[in-house]
């Protein structure tokens, strides 16, 4: 079974770990987000041998905290480097399998350009986010909450669709989400 | 005292210039935008009707009743002494203005248009009644840009290639694969319909000819002789052929699948039913929330009834006429339709439909056998009658497997079947025990396996919550992950979209590969 390690896990502090989230990865700069996001794909790939799918949650985690351990601020850098686990977990949801292959064939850096691929998909729900609702989008609690409702709506994907978003978690749509808007800013 | 002929000629006239002002159709700009056509539709439409409105109305003549102001404000007074009125030429204006405004807002350039190309349109040859020419051959598709041949190992040439590091591709140079083209064959349909120039004698001895079986090649007592027997043959099946046009215009039910609950209706009936009927089926599960909140039991059971079969967001639905679901039920209900089916059917109301589905199953099959006999295309066989009549039961308070068994109902066989549950739960995870359950009960139990070993993730730490809750993804209450609905924390979080899309994904393939539409 898994345990969850944050007993009270209700709106309030879900949202202040969103804003804690934010922050690390603005913090990064562009040059400090593509290291670590470097940082963690490969330690991800080289503990958990993840071709097969998802990697297990603990294997994530402590490839995540390998490439944070010579950060000068460890806890800002584990919540960026959470960020960049949960959206390495969640790539085949967003970038089917045809368009994975195609970046293999025409790229020689493929991260490089799956990272490219996942921004303009980042974008789109982004899009969504910014058009649900008139509170202000790069705030935590309307990522939070935009996150946390947004499956009740339907999203139904045709295979191929690079422009629909499908149904997606809340720990992937934050992820996305703080990763883009601390990025790039909420307006695509 | 105001004569009630003025006062209506003051407020229609009123009321139809302010209206036809409100909605433009006065403003000089509209009215110079009119064709002339639709100026002389404006005015003769509206000189007959006010032509016709005053010919009762009679403006010379003193309104027989009036209006006044009492000490308890407006009075109506029957047969005055004395009225004033207003000249019955200003009432004739008024009258004419309020026609003509509302001729203008009826009318304009599109419906004139429309009107004077009437008689063309009416007399044109219509489709069902002509063979109208066909469309001229489909134009040579353009041909398509040849699909470029992916080679195998060829990825870091190219890139060399197109930083400049060498001048040729090489055997890596692209090649174009021939695209495939496939001519499809399309049947011809043979028009047996008048043509367009055809004369009305040649029309009719086609038809005649048609109808006694091609008088010019066959002898003509055997042409009357197939017809007579095609004639005879259809009186011998005229009741059902009758009964088969009734149930048509009628609107029989197509099928009938009826659900007793042991629970008591949702639905509270207001007086306003009386006049409006029940509300229809799709009309209660057009907008059903994702998952239920703040339910009681009824609801509840509805609800999952309505997410299972006829949310529209989780692809195709069963036929939402089909279903009957009988409230207040008698626990055991199943019981006494496996005991007496016909008579617990009738004292319930629901023998009437199922013997309406039945008697057009079995009159389906007979007129199936006429075409044969006829020597025509015989339309495919309908469904079993398992497949569009069945009886279900679902009790609360009592745990029960779902089982059946089979009735035989005026020669047919009906499956029976029956689920309980022992404590509906609105809360947390309780949804999950009645989807199971009512799934179980209408499709068969699913054959989807059960979660293997979830993930364990290390609770002491305080970081990292992303990637620790992630895990959900895969935690299907459906298939014993229940915990996360049972932590209010987590419900709001849960990827319950995910879960219940596979679950009412598998229940629906089961459920409609079992059922059938006459």
């Amino acid at each position: 079974m898994i345990v969850i390690a944050i007993l009270l896990l209700g709106a309030g502090p879900r949202a202040a770990y969103v804003a804690r989230a934010l922050a690390a990865v603005r913090a990064l700069g562009p040059d400090g987000r593509a290291a670590l996001d470097r940082a963690v794909y490969d330690a991800t790939r080289a503990r958990c041998r993840t071709d097969a799918g998802p990697a297990p949650a603990r294997c994530s985690i402590d490839a995540a905290k390998s490439a944070c351990e010579t950060a000068p601020d460890q806890t800002s850098c584990d919540a960026a480097a959470d960020v960049i686990a949960t959206n390495l977990r969640g790539v085949s949801e967003l970038v089917d399998d045809a368009t994975k292959a195609r970046l293999v064939r025409g790229s020689t850096d493929y991260h490089a350009a799956l990272a490219a691929e996942l921004l303009h998909r980042y974008a789109l729900l982004a899009t969504e986010l910014a058009i649900s609702s008139r509170a202000d989008p790069e705030a935590p609690e309307t990522i939070d909450q935009f996150c946390a409702h947004r499956d009740e709506r339907p999203h139904t994907c045709e295979p191929g669709d690079a422009a629909c978003i499908p149904s997606l978690a809340w720990p992937r749509c934050v992820a996305a989400l703080v990763w883009y808007v601390g990025s790039v800013g909420a307006a695509p | 005292m105001i004569g009630l002929k003025s006062l209506a000629a003051v407020l229609l006239g009123g009321g139809a210039i302010a209206l036809a002002a409100w909605r433009g159709v006065l403003a000089p700009a509209y009215l110079t935008s009119l064709s002339t056509t639709a100026c002389f539709l404006v005015g003769l439409v509206a000189s007959l009707a006010a032509g016709l409105a005053l010919g009762g109305w009679r403006p010379h003549v003193a309104s027989r009743g009036a209006m006044t102001f009492g000490r308890s404000g407006l009075v109506l007074v029957d047969d005055p002494p004395r009225v004033r009125e207003l000249p019955a030429v200003v009432q004739r204006a008024l009258v004419l203005a309020a026609m003509t405004c509302v001729t203008l807002l009826a009318l304009g350039n599109h419906a004139a248009a429309r009107i004077v190309e009437l008689p063309a349109d009416l007399a044109a040859p219509e489709p069902s009644g002509y063979c109208m020419p066909r469309a001229a051959a489909a134009k040579e598709q353009a041909r398509a840009p040849a699909p470029v041949v992916d080679q195998a190992g060829c990825a870091l040439v190219k890139r060399a290639y197109q930083l400049g590091y060498t001048k040729s591709l090489g055997s890596c140079a692209p090649k174009e694969a021939a695209p495939v083209v496939t001519a499809v064959a399309q049947p011809q349909e043979v028009c047996t319909r008048r043509q367009l120039d055809e004369p009305w004698l040649h029309y009719g001895y086609r038809k005649a000819s048609g109808a006694f079986g091609a008088l010019g090649d066959v002898a003509p007592g055997d042409a009357i002789d197939h017809r007579v027997t095609d004639v005879r043959a259809h009186l011998d099946h005229l009741e059902s052929l009758l009964a088969n046009v009734a149930s048509s215009i009628g609107g029989s039910p197509h099928a009938a699948h009826h659900l007793w609950i042991a629970l008591p209706d949702p639905h509270g009936h207001p007086w306003t039913e009386r006049f409006t009927g029940e509300p229809r089926c799709s009309t209660v599960f057009a907008s059903l929330p994702l998952w239920p909140r703040d339910l009681d039991r009824s609801q509840l059971v509805e609800h999952v009834i309505g997410q299972l079969l006829f949310a529209t967001r989780f692809g195709t639905t069963a036929s939402c006429n089909d279903l009957v679901i009988h409230w207040d039920a008698p626990a055991d209900a199943c019981a006494r339709l496996e005991h007496d089916p016909v008579a617990f059917l009738g004292e319930q109301h629901a023998l009437a439909s199922v013997r309406a589905v039945l008697a057009r199953r079995r009159r389906a099959i007979e007129l199936r056998g006429l075409t044969a006999e006829l020597g025509r295309r015989v339309p495919p066989e309908p469904p079993p009658a398992q497949a569009i009549v069945s009886l279900s039961c679902f009790v609360a308070g009592e745990a029960k497997a779902a089982h059946g068994s089979m009735v035989s109902i005026d020669g047919d066989a009906i499956g029976v079947r029956e689920v309980g549950v022992k404590d509906i739960r609105t809360a947390g995870a309780g949804p999950i025990d009645v989807y199971v359950a009512m799934a179980s009960l209408l499709a068969g139990i699913s054959a989807r396996p059960a979660l293997a070993q979830a993930e364990d993730v290390d609770p002491n730490a305080d970081d990292f919550l992303l990637t620790r809750l992630d895990p959900l993804v895969d935690a299907d209450p459906f298939a014993g992950a229940r915990w996360p609905l049972e932590r209010d924390e987590l419900i709001e979080i849960v990827p319950i979209e995910r879960h219940l899309h596979a679950f009412i994904d598998d229940f629906r393939r089961r459920y409609l590969a079992q059922r059938g539409r006459l």
